[in-house]
């Protein structure tokens, strides 16, 4: 099963969700696989300090361009019952992208309320839904501020409802920052757990029941 | 001398005369028989490699034409696309589909 994340803007918090995913998919006893197609990208860089520090880490790391992206997942794929988490770069424009999307079971695309990220995120969708109609999308909101009011928000939501589900909020959360390496704080898995059992139980194909929108 | 000193006196005459008769036949001879590289260098156009090739299969197009006479199949006209769409193209069609869900939310 092939998992991705991914958005046309960056910052919008794909890397940690994909280590709260794998961390938490892990801990499902499950075989899971990293890839991030971005070489110097914040996971690649996460990596770099647990390997110096020696961390035992749940999942198995990859770095690979987008040229050889294909053949890396195929071959990953091959190992029964694995789960591979791919992080999509932010750069749409290349032809090996249609490849790419064309991978995943599950797409998630995380984002915020700011205007430039909500078009960014729209756009993402709307190109992925134009190279492979009924992809499983799936929106995230990310890094919202708890007390803060959001203008629109619910109207906004409905929108994105049109052309995917919209999933339950992660709040913004100092532990997030304070991400040094791949190595996960256990306060900040358990913090997010009930959206990652959420995801996991009924978004993720063949893991439950799939009430994935295909318009 | 010792035998070991006439031995190597004599390899290294016989290696003296074996590699002048090398090189002169390289200098003298061989010039001749072969002619320059820069004659028989092989050049390949790019710019033919390059070239369009007709994809409008002609020659089918016409048995299909005969085939439609004949057995009353419907034609669509002579095949001169594959279908396919440039990424521009995806690209573009994703940001007007973006512009449409965009111009929804309220701002």
């Amino acid at each position: 099963m092939v998992i991705a994340i991914g958005n046309a803007k960056g910052g919008t918090g794909k890397s940690t969700l994909l280590l709260l995913l794998a961390s938490y998919l892990s801990e499902k006893k499950e075989k899971i696989f990293l890839i991030s197609m971005e070489e110097k990208g914040t996971l690649n860089l996460l990596f770099e300090r647990s390997k110096i520090l020696e961390h035992e880490l749940p999942m198995e790391y990859f770095t690979c361009d987008l040229s050889h992206a294909r053949l890396l997942i195929s071959r990953l794929a091959e190992e029964k019952g694995a789960i591979i988490l791919l992080e999509f770069p932010s750069l749409l424009y290349d032809e090996n992208m249609v490849h790419l999307f064309a991978a995943p079971d599950l797409l998630i695309c995380p984002f915020c309320y700011d205007t430039p990220t909500l078009n960014a995120s729209i756009y993402f969708a709307c190109f992925a839904r134009r190279i492979k109609k009924g992809i499983p999308l799936l929106f995230l909101p990310n890094r919202v501020i708890s007390n803060a009011s959001y203008e629109f928000r619910e109207e906004t939501d409905q929108v994105l409802r049109q052309i995917a589900p919209v999933s339950p909020c992660i709040f913004e959360h100092i532990g997030f920052q304070r991400i040094s390496s791949m190595n996960l704080d256990p306060r900040l898995l358990k913090r997010c757990a009930p959206l990652l059992e959420l995801i996991y139980s009924q978004y993720l194909p063949l893991r439950g029941n799939i009430s994935i929108h295909k318009p | 001398m010792t035998n070991t000193g006439q031995f190597i006196f004599f390899l290294a005459i016989l290696y003296l005369i074996y590699y002048s008769f090398n090189l002169l036949f390289d200098l003298f001879l061989s010039s001749r028989t072969y002619p320059k590289a820069e004659e028989t260098s092989l050049l390949i156009n790019i710019s033919e490699l390059e070239a369009p090739i007709d994809a409008s299969l002609q020659e089918t197009t016409a048995d299909y034409g005969a085939l439609q006479e004949n057995e009353g199949v419907m034609s669509s006209g002579p095949i001169s696309s594959t279908g396919g769409m440039r990424l521009e193209e995806v690209m573009n069609g994703a940001l007007q589909d973006a512009a449409i869900f965009s111009s929804r939310i309220p701002s």
